[in-house]
């Protein structure tokens, strides 16, 4: 059975009185212990699709069901990172991780959650950090603790907006690599849906890529590298970079129908 | 050039014990009072020498006493019943003691229960009307009606309104501090930052614990900028209030001595009211870093 199962959701904003479509009749599905990218030009809609699967946005069309089961609100079963530090201004590093512990399961002992809490933080690499308040870590390290708090949270579903996409190139790939790391010894999570508009982060890290096209899923593109994966055993060979070509033809037909059809020249 | 500016205040201080302890045209019983206050503001000068804030304050404090000293004990013909002698003023706060003591705790007494009335209603009021839209938007114009309507107008009518003294200046009191709790409270309760607000709906923080986790934090750098703010206006509605119906406080003080023209004293207790107004804004800094470490 599938995890998720996204079916036929439209979905429309109204600003100042002026309304927008969004997605329209958006349908995918994901399996258990799959990681699935959606990809596509800034606009598209992966944040508002996302959105939706978190239970902050809700579909005027269609549904989503986990596990069989319609969801109409957040809930403990699905932990977010969102691309935009998310973390409490006013909490340290380790509060905002207890705070979502406490949050995520019901009477869990103080000592428990704060043993909890350290054992995250340590895997993202943040030990001698935990005190610190979001304003006194780099981006980079305030995504971390995101990221550890959504673990330590401990949900089925990982829903991540473009996490990495306000990191420099650097950490972006460190991060990358932890973000591999940790799914691989994780027990907890087992399905993710990651957003982002980096083809090189979309292929290293999914099993299929949704590439999202008119306000919906554009082409459905499998990913063959087998785990544990190493960044550079992958980039080096022939099925990389066929799979790179293919998904940049689409953001490049995508542009050149924008633009009504005429010579594109990137 | 520098130099003699970090100087100054100092050389004003010294300046002025030199006023105080050489000979003038007037009898002083005692002066020690005075030269101990001034000795206490060069000490604080000296503590704080390398803020050029508190310098310049040092100069602009330190050349008015010698000012106001010289003035009234080295020209001829001032009238000193109405430019009280310094360090005649400064003696009343030894002979004085008592009353000016009493005068002291009766106006932070009103002063702090009418504070902890209004912020507990303005925080608690301020958050629910201002997380549901409906009350939010019944209610914000209403407020913005009568908060600029200033307590001092109505402190008389309230007086004879409320059945004793004390009840009407805290009613006052309150009033004036209120509104603007209640109004920023309801302003940054609606303007959250949207990523906050999603970030914690996605962490399944329920209602309270939006207000205890989320609101109440995210409001508490603007409710002590609206507290400093609040100090200063809600002691000048007190001393107003005292002027009218009370039988103690700073601002009966001032104004009972009003009324024989004992202007030592009337100067005397001004300098008080600035002294505890100056104290609680380092009151209100102190809490202020002690909660707020986020930034
Ligand atoms: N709250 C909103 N109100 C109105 N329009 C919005 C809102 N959020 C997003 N949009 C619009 O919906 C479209 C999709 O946005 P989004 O899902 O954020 O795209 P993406 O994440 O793919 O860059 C964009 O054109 C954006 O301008
Ligand atoms: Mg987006």
């Amino acid at each position: 059975m599938n995890k998720i199962e996204v079916i036929d959701i439209s979905l429309d904003y109204m600003d100042n009185g002026k309304r927008f479509h969004a997605l329209d009749r958006l349908s995918f599905s994901v399996k258990e212990g799959e990681f699935v990218s959606l990809i596509g030009s800034s606009g598209c809609g992966k944040s508002t699709a996302l959105g939706v699967l978190s239970g902050l946005n809700h579909p005027s069309e269609g549904k989503v069901l986990i596990d069989g089961h319609q969801i109409k609100s957040p809930g403990s079963d699905r932990g977010v990172v969102f691309q935009h530090y998310s973390l409490f201004p006013w909490m340290t590093a380790r509060c905002n991780v207890i705070l979502g512990i406490n949050h995520a399961r019901e009477k869990i002992p103080k000592r428990e959650a704060e043993s909890l809490a350290q054992e995250y933080l340590n895997k993202v690499g943040l030990e001698g950090f935990e005190n610190k308040y979001p304003y006194q870590l780099s981006g980079g390290m305030q995504q971390r603790v995101a990221i550890a708090r959504t673990l330590a949270m401990q949900p089925e579903i990982l829903l991540m907006d473009e996490p990495f996409g306000a990191v420099d190139a650097k950490n972006k790939m460190v991060l990358q690599d932890l973000l591999l790391n940790l799914l691989q010894r994780d027990e907890h999570v087992k399905t993710i849906v990651f957003v982002t508009h980096d083809v090189d982060e979309g292929i290293l890290l999914s099993d299929r890529i949704f590439f999202m096209n008119n306000k919906r899923i554009g082409q459905e593109i499998a990913v063959p590298f087998s785990r544990p994966r190493i960044r550079n055993e992958i980039f080096d060979t022939d099925e990389y970079r066929a799979l790179r070509r293919q998904i940049m033809s689409l953001f490049y037909q995508n542009v050149a129908n924008q633009i009504g059809g005429a010579e594109v020249y990137l | 050039m520098k130099k003699l500016y970090r100087l100054l205040p100092h050389l004003l201080f010294l300046l002025l014990v030199a006023l105080i302890l050489l000979p003038s045209n007037v009898e002083v019983p005692s002066y020690w009072e005075f030269l101990l206050a001034a000795g206490a503001i060069e000490v604080v000068l000296i503590l704080k020498r390398h803020s050029s804030a508190a310098t310049n304050i040092g100069i602009i404090v330190m050349a008015f006493l010698d000012l106001w000293e010289y003035y009234t004990t080295r020209v001829d013909g001032v009238n000193t019943m109405l430019y009280p002698i310094p360090q005649k003023v400064f003696a009343l706060y030894i002979t004085d003691f008592q009353r000016i003591s009493m005068g002291v705790v009766s106006s932070l007494r009103l002063l702090f229960l009418s504070f902890f009335l209004a912020l507990t209603l303005g925080i608690v009021l301020g958050m629910l009307v201002g997380w549901f839209e409906n009350a939010r938007k019944a209610l914000f114009p209403i407020a913005k009606v009568l908060s600029p309507i200033p307590p001092i107008i109505y402190s008389p009518y309230a007086v004879a309104l409320l059945p004793s003294f004390r009840s009407a200046s805290i009613f006052v009191i309150f009033s004036s501090i209120f509104w603007s709790v209640f109004m920023n409270m309801i302003l940054s309760v609606s303007s959250v930052d949207k990523k906050i607000m999603d970030s914690a709906r996605t962490l399944n923080i329920k209602t309270i614990g939006m207000f205890a986790y989320v609101l109440l934090p995210n409001s508490l750098p603007m409710l002590f900028n609206s507290l400093t703010v609040s100090v200063s206006t809600s002691f000048m509605v007190l001393t107003a209030a005292e002027m009218i119906g009370a039988t103690s406080g700073l601002g009966w003080y001032v104004k009972y001595y009003s009324d024989f023209a004992d202007y030592t004293r009337v100067v005397a207790g001004i300098i008080v009211i600035g002294f505890v107004v100056t104290m609680l804004n380092v009151l209100i800094r102190l809490l202020r870093n002690a909660l707020i470490k986020w930034r």
